[in-house]
């Protein structure tokens, strides 16, 4: 569009009809650029605006990312789970092993979508929570930077973890139907409602824990995740028993060696990566904690193998050493669950270094009780998850208490009673549970297919005595 | 056959019998011989005629009459039985 000067129509003397032409299209050219200018300003304040919205998205949406991407991390730690199973048990255990580690996911994919996920986070009470079943009505959009449904994953995964704990203790000899059952009571009650007690306020803030409000503190689960699952484990071993030939009759420990450890290598290092995800998406959001929570986390790990291994080496038989050390690292990973967002990397070494001694000694006590933890998920789990509770108070740096308004003796109590009150809670629901199961179907393979390798699939081969060896009158007699 | 007539109908047991398996609908319940021998004698009885029970020595099935000779000769019980 050409645009006539006002210098061009006040130096025209071509008529006054071409006079006031110009004089309208100077009128209009000022009222167009006006409007242009004006639309132009307008836009720019609504397009920062735009902007603004945007880069909240973009923020919010980065976040969302990070949690989603963890929560595959963390379920990634199923196939480590397997894997470091598979390569310790016996060789013809290993195909039950792993189809039990696809089933307690299974489990608790359904348990915990269904039920558990309300009962720790729905709104409730500080004990209990009571909607949100099935997901019903979870908003997309909510306080904390994550929508419901990648919060519900990320949780999902943990319980997931939780419950496959379990399995590394009672492989070899328990009945599948049976640890199925157990699975889906964990995700159904035994792990949401503890968790509802101390993370209960991470999905919505009116529905903080019981524990949570006295000040107990846990991360990412060394008590919610690790301590649940080693506890459950710890009373399932006791009421199904060791395996057959495990002990003799004097007490005297005959170990079973391993089938495979560089499979069970391959599991740590997967188990490993998950960590990472673990504690890094436990902070929900994608900030600088991020990659300090990671570093902590391996530093932890990388120092209690190394302190593991010196005390296997000094204490153990050579062909026990490379398999302990494997569960120190693990123990250090454990330990530094519930402290990885406040402690310093200094800090998560000493964790670390303690972690890897602590599993070796308790490792040693279970088999003095002739408690045959197969794959030694409770000194990983359960000896680790005290230690990194407890670890929280004691490392915590002094300017972090001060924020939680708390000295380090009252932290520490408060760990304290934590770790009972899971201690106290899990071996409770557990026993009663596993007793119920042991009465009603029964918890142990037969003798046969723990000797020769279970095949869940097959009818199980009962090689009962004859009784029809015997009249009546005779049996009676030798009964009597 | 003349050696056939001084082996005995049954063989004795050489090991203990550290493990009584009873079946269940989805598994096995183990236990020691001494709380096998606790359990009411009609109660052993219904379980051995169901065919639910299995002696073991070191996972090894034993018949049932030599195991029973040998827990009544080794395992403890109690006075209701």
């Amino acid at each position: 569009m050409a645009i006539t000067t006002p210098r061009e129509v006040i130096g025209s003397h071509e008529g006054s009809d071409r006079a006031s032409a110009n004089r309208i299209l100077q009128l209009s050219t000022l009222v167009v650029t006006a409007i242009v200018v004006a639309l132009s300003m307008w836009t720019t304040r609504s397009g920062g605006s735009e902007l603004l919205t945007s880069d909240a998205n973009s923020i919010r949406g980065i976040d969302d990312l990070w949690v989603t991407v963890a929560a595959g991390m963390v379920f990634l730690m199923q196939a480590g789970f397997m894997a470091f199973e598979v390569g310790l048990a016996r060789p013809h255990h290993a195909p039950a092993v792993a189809l039990k580690n696809l089933v307690d996911w299974t489990a608790a994919s359904l348990a915990f979508f269904v039920v558990g996920f309300a009962l720790m986070f729905g709104g409730g009470n500080s004990i209990i929570g009571w909607d949100l079943f099935a997901l019903q009505d979870i908003p997309i959009s909510i306080d904390s930077s994550v929508s419901g449904p990648t919060f519900f994953i990320f949780q999902l995964a943990f319980a997931g973890t939780a419950i496959t704990i379990v399995s590394g203790s009672l492989v070899e000899r328990t009945s599948f139907l049976s640890y199925a059952i157990v699975s889906v009571f964990m995700g159904l009650i035994i792990y949401p409602i503890f968790g509802r007690w101390v993370w209960g306020s991470l999905f919505d803030a009116d529905s903080q824990g019981w524990l949570e409000a006295l000040g107990f503190r846990d991360f990412a689960g060394s008590t919610v995740v690790h301590s649940v699952g080693a506890w459950t484990a710890l009373v399932g071993v006791s009421i199904v028993g060791p395996r057959l030939g495990r002990f003799d009759l004097d007490g005297t420990s005959r170990p079973f060696p391993p089938s495979n450890l560089a499979m069970t290598v391959f599991g740590t290092l997967i188990l490993w990566f998950g960590w990472w995800g673990f504690n890094g998406g436990s902070v929900f959001a994608f900030d600088g904690n991020v990659s300090r929570i990671i570093l902590v986390t391996n530093l932890s790990g990388t120092a209690a193998l190394l302190s593991s291994g010196v005390h296997a080496y000094a204490t153990k038989r050579s062909s026990q050493v490379f398999s302990t050390v494997i569960g120190g690292a693990l123990t250090g990973l454990v330990a530094i669950t519930a402290s990885a967002d406040v402690v310093e990397p200094i800090s998560a070494i000493a964790i670390g270094l303690v972690a890897g001694i602590l599993h070796n000694l308790t490792g040693d006590l279970l088999e003095k009780l002739l408690i045959d933890d197969a794959l030694g998920a409770i000194p990983v789990h359960g000896a680790g998850g005290i230690w990194g509770t407890l670890a929280v108070a004691l490392f915590a740096p002094s300017d972090i208490l001060e924020l939680w308004g708390r000295s380090r003796l009252d932290q520490l109590a408060a760990q304290v009673l934590g770790i009972l009150v899971c201690f106290v809670w899990v071996v409770g629901l557990a026993y009663l549970l596993f007793k119920a199961v042991e009465r009603t179907i029964g918890l142990r393979v037969s003798p046969t297919r723990e000797l020769v390798g279970m095949d869940v699939f097959e009818e199980d081969p009962i090689h009962a005595a004859d009784a029809d060896e015997l009249a009546d009158d005779e049996l009676r007699e030798l009964l009597s | 056959m003349a050696a056939a007539e001084f082996e005995p109908a049954q063989p004795e047991i050489s090991a203990p019998i550290d493990t009584i398996a009873i079946k269940m609908p989805a598994g096995y319940n183990m236990m020691p011989p001494d709380e096998w021998q606790a359990l009411h004698e009609e109660q052993r009885f219904n379980l051995i005629k169901a065919k639910r029970v299995a002696f073991l020595s070191a996972g090894v099935s034993i018949p049932v009459r030599p195991a029973l000779r040998w827990l009544a000769d080794h395992a403890g019980g109690n006075d209701e039985k």
